[in-house]
């Protein structure tokens, strides 16, 4: 209960960029769809996620010595805190999605067509964002939570790029190509569902021992 | 009661405090009986420290002026116990040998001494009368 | 009862070390941390609170450890810090929301109450409080919840005169009960030299002087007079000789006031010329 109140604070102190984030990832969609691009729904899904991998380094890059320290005054363990911060994370993941679906739905409705949304492929994603969300924090953890704010510029947009430039890729593939990629889902065949899910579960897993990393990191750490 | 504390004074607080209260009692405006304010209220009004305030109540209960009862708090004793007379009669002799050595100093003999003390003795006698 | 014991507290940073700190407050009583900037009075604090991890060593409030119970251990503490620790961002009603989240004793009323009277701006963000209503919110945040010890980490710096005042009837309301304790940290004594009990004394890190406040002062006499009076164990028993083009100032143990002649004049010290004098005998 208490992580979630942390999750809460995180979310207070980065209200501003919630609502940045917000009308980006709205903005972003438009866009998308204006495009009037193949795989809408799957790229809206995707600008989800990625938008929500810049954004969930931002508790650290507010975290000034000085509010570490109210965090610190407060009556939980630091599992707790590093719990919450880790599903604040989890939080703007689901947002992002939300939006990305969303827009989807919006786009559908507006345009009529009908369009395909594949399971695995969000999952993945999905999982892949979890991972990248588990990456960062581990990292700012270690260098310490106070830190973050000089390093944030520095890390904050590499692994959403990666992310973003990566996925892109693979979509651009599957759009160039769709006949080899079809063939490449045949091999892969029923477990395609079965890889996604697969995907998800083993990127919450490591988001768990992310958050055991974490608090054992930063335990013994002055503010 | 009333309680001034000055920081240029050569007393320590604590002092303070226990002279103006003894002042207080042995001239009556703080009568026999009467329950001072508690030791935290007393140093929250006053502005100092607990233990200062607690020090001058130690030392005003051991000259035996008040005395500290559970539940009821500090107390102003009465006239008539022995420590408290003792200390009545301290302070006659004081003020008594202070005007005996001024006398000295100045030459004055002594059936003039007395004659003064007489005199003051009845005067003062005759204003309490009213 | 002792609320507060610290036992050989000690913490190691690569340029500072706070040497083995010990001392025991009792409940009711108000001690001051007094020292230097830099001398270790915040590390002390912090360790109290748990915001920094100790070397070694071991701190109890009301009887426990953070170890033992970290919860309650937090719970029993209200803190109050020279920096203002709030989120900037935060305003009044996001504290008070939070506030509730985490403390079991946490009042809303009191803490309306409070904040109201003090005039605490709800539509401002914290950032744009002044240094005065800072410390008012801090203060509110605290005293609107039960807690066993308030730590005070220079808290009056930058006040002006009057919340001075208020703050420390604040202190004295806290402890009036008998059951709650203050410690407060301050390189600036005056004011909050007369409601304090006991003085901590620390010097780079090190224990210098720790006793009931009466006490010291009574102990130590303030003496003035003509350098060339002072004779070799005289010289020896001064502590913290500083001259001045007339004459020099010291600090003397009061059971030495015999070797006083009546060349000197002496008088009783403040707590700052006795801080004052006893760093100066320490750099020289």
């Amino acid at each position: 209960m208490k992580a979630l109140y942390f999750a809460k604070i995180d979310y207070i102190k980065t209200r501003t960029q919630w609502y940045m984030m917000l009308s980006i990832s709205v903005i972003v969609i438009v866009i998308m769809m204006l495009n009037n691009s193949s795989m809408v729904g799957q790229v809206n899904f995707m600008y989800g996620v990625f938008i929500a991998i810049v954004f969930s380094t931002n508790p650290f890059g507010t975290c000034t010595r000085k509010d570490m320290g109210f965090q610190q005054l407060l009556p939980a363990t630091t599992f707790q805190r590093v719990a919450g911060r880790f599903l604040f994370g989890m939080f703007l993941l689901l947002t992002g999605i939300g939006i990305g679906l969303a827009g989807t739905a919006v786009y559908c409705v507006l345009t009529g067509k009908a369009e395909f949304v594949s399971l695995p492929m969000c999952l993945l994603t999905f999982a892949v964002g979890v991972v990248i969300i588990t990456i960062q924090y581990m990292f700012f953890y270690l260098v310490g939570e106070s830190k973050g704010a000089q390093l944030l510029s520095l890390v904050r947009v590499a692994p959403s790029m990666c992310f973003f430039f990566v996925s892109m890729k693979v979509i651009g593939e599957i759009q160039k190509n769709p006949t080899e990629a079809l063939a490449l889902l045949e091999k892969v065949g029923g477990n395609l569902e079965a890889i996604g899910w697969g995907g998800a579960v083993m990127a919450l897993i490591v988001m768990m021992a992310g958050i055991a990393f974490c608090t054992r990191a930063t335990a013994k750490k002055d503010y | 009661m009333k309680i001034i504390i000055s920081n240029q004074s050569e007393l320590p607080i604590y002092a303070q405090i226990k002279e103006q209260l003894k002042e207080q009692i042995l001239n009556g405006q703080i009568p026999e009986g009467s329950t001072l304010p508690s030791i935290r209220q007393l140093a929250k009004e006053v502005g100092v420290s607990v233990i200062t305030t607690t020090r001058a109540y130690s030392d005003l209960e051991a000259e035996g002026f008040i005395a500290t009862m559970q539940g009821r708090g500090s107390v102003v004793l009465s006239k008539d116990n022995n420590l408290l007379k003792e200390q009545y009669l301290l302070r006659i002799e004081e003020g008594l040998t202070t005007a005996i050595e001024t006398a000295r100093v100045m030459g004055l003999p002594e059936e003039e001494l007395r004659e003064i003390f007489h005199n003051l003795l009845e005067a003062s006698a005759d204003t309490a009368r009213g | 009862m002792e609320l507060l014991e610290v036992r050989n507290l000690s913490k190691v940073y690569k340029t500072f070390l706070l040497d083995n700190i010990s001392f025991t407050l009792p409940e009711g009583y108000i001690m001051g941390y007094v020292g230097q900037n830099g001398a270790g009075k915040s590390t002390t604090l912090n360790l109290i609170t748990n915001i920094c991890k100790s070397s070694s060593g071991e701190i109890y409030v009301d009887g426990i450890t953070c170890e033992e119970d970290e919860s309650r251990y937090k719970e029993s503490i209200g803190y109050i810090g020279d920096e203002f620790y709030f989120p900037d961002n935060f305003r009044i009603r996001d504290i008070r929301s939070v506030l509730r989240n985490f403390y079991k004793t946490f009042r809303t009323e009191k803490f309306d109450e409070l904040t109201k009277r003090w005039k605490l701006d709800g539509k401002l963000a914290v950032k744009d409080f002044s240094r005065g209503m800072k410390v008012k919110l801090m203060f509110a945040s605290v005293l609107a919840r039960d807690t066993k010890l308030l730590v005070l980490d220079e808290a009056t710096n930058g006040l002006d005169p009057v919340v001075r005042v208020e703050v420390l009837k604040l202190l004295q309301e806290y402890i009036a009960d008998g059951e709650r304790s203050v410690i407060f940290s301050t390189h600036i004594l005056s004011d909050l030299e007369q409601i304090a009990d006991y003085i901590y004394f620390i010097h780079e890190g090190k224990t210098v002087l720790y006793d009931a406040k009466d006490e010291l002062l009574e102990s130590h006499l303030l003496v003035k007079g003509e350098r060339r009076a002072i004779y070799p164990e005289l010289q020896r028993a001064l502590i913290g000789i500083m001259d001045n083009a007339y004459g020099f100032e010291a600090i003397l143990p009061s059971d030495r006031a015999d070797l006083l002649t009546n060349e000197f004049h002496f008088e009783k010290p403040t707590i700052d010329q006795i801080v004052i004098h006893y760093i100066k005998e320490r750099e020289g």
